[in-house]
């Protein structure tokens, strides 16, 4: 009973579904809209890529620079210490030798 | 042409796509007043008539930035229709996250659900399905089910199309959408007649 209750109802709604008026395929028009939003959409999503990419660009940039003045003052602080060290270790060697062994 | 009889997009139609992907962005409006009476006929079926248009527009800005995806072996209407219910579904979802709960059926759609299983004769049916109550109960029960359930529901029991067909419009699999229109059609039994 219900079955047969639902069915009708249900042959009912589909009825109702199909004879709805649909909206006027004229009386729309989006168009205009459309591209204007699709041009919007465009131009922010250019900037949106293009902003990243070349501020990645420029974080590498700066970074390899940074690295290569660490490096270059690295070589160049431990080529100073080494002669330093060379030249005082001579010194020193020099003091030794021209120095009295055994005091006369 | 684009009355929703599928198609495979033709040398014109397939040189406009490639020229619209290379960058020529204004000819996608070609592609817009081809297809946008086949766009309104799924979308006016589905929302509100005062949310047709904001709902038209927005399948034509999803669909030219899908353009990337679209293969030529598939019908572009049949393409576009996908989109257009997909947007449809998330129409609903959006809505069903802000609306308050929808109040019961009014004394007079009760009547009408009376009238309509007394009537006898194909005349009374027909008479009772024109009535301004018919609309309002299909709608109510079509509020009542989830966004899901009221997608599937139209495609299958509504609109008759195959399970096979509500699949590929919704991307969904086959046995989701099985699962789904007996859910949704037993919802339906329940709210109109009980059990």
């Amino acid at each position: 009973m219900q079955d047969d209750k639902f069915l009708k109802l249900e042959r009912a709604l589909t009825e109702v579904y199909r004879s709805q008026s649909e909206v006027l395929p004229g009386s729309v028009e989006v168009t205009q809209d459309v591209m204007r939003q699709i041009r919007q959409l465009t131009s922010s999503k250019n900037r949106g890529w293009t902003q990243p990419a070349v501020l990645d660009q420029l974080v590498w940039r700066a970074a390899a620079i940074a690295a290569a003045v660490v490096m270059t003052v690295t070589i160049l602080t431990m080529e100073t210490f080494r002669t330093t060290a060379g030249e005082s270790g001579v010194l020193l060697a020099e003091e030794f030798e021209s120095a009295p062994l055994f005091g006369d | 042409m684009a009355d929703g009889s599928s198609f495979k997009p033709s040398s014109d139609e397939k040189s406009l796509l490639r020229r619209i992907g290379q960058g020529e962005t204004e000819r996608f409006a070609d592609l817009i007043s081809r297809y946008q009476p086949h766009v309104i006929r799924i979308v006016s079926r589905r929302v509100p008539a005062d949310q047709v248009k904001e709902v038209v527009h927005d399948v034509f800005v999803r669909a030219y930035f899908s353009l990337g995806h679209f293969s030529e072996s598939v019908a572009f209407d049949h393409w576009l229709a996908a989109i257009a219910v997909r947007t449809c579904y998330d129409f609903w979802r959006a809505k069903k996250r802000d609306e308050v709960p929808v109040s019961a059926l009014a004394d007079d759609h009760h009547r009408w659900i009376e009238q309509m299983l007394a009537a006898q004769s194909d005349d009374e049916f027909r008479d009772q399905v024109r009535k301004r109550e018919a609309v309002e109960v299909l709608e109510w029960a079509l509020k009542q089910l989830s966004p899901e359930n009221r997608a599937v529901l139209t495609l299958v029991h509504l609109e008759g199309r195959s399970v096979q067909e509500a699949a590929q419009l919704l991307g969904w699999s086959v046995i989701n959408v099985k699962v789904r229109a007996h859910r949704a059609r037993q919802a339906v039994r329940k709210l109109l007649v009980g059990s």
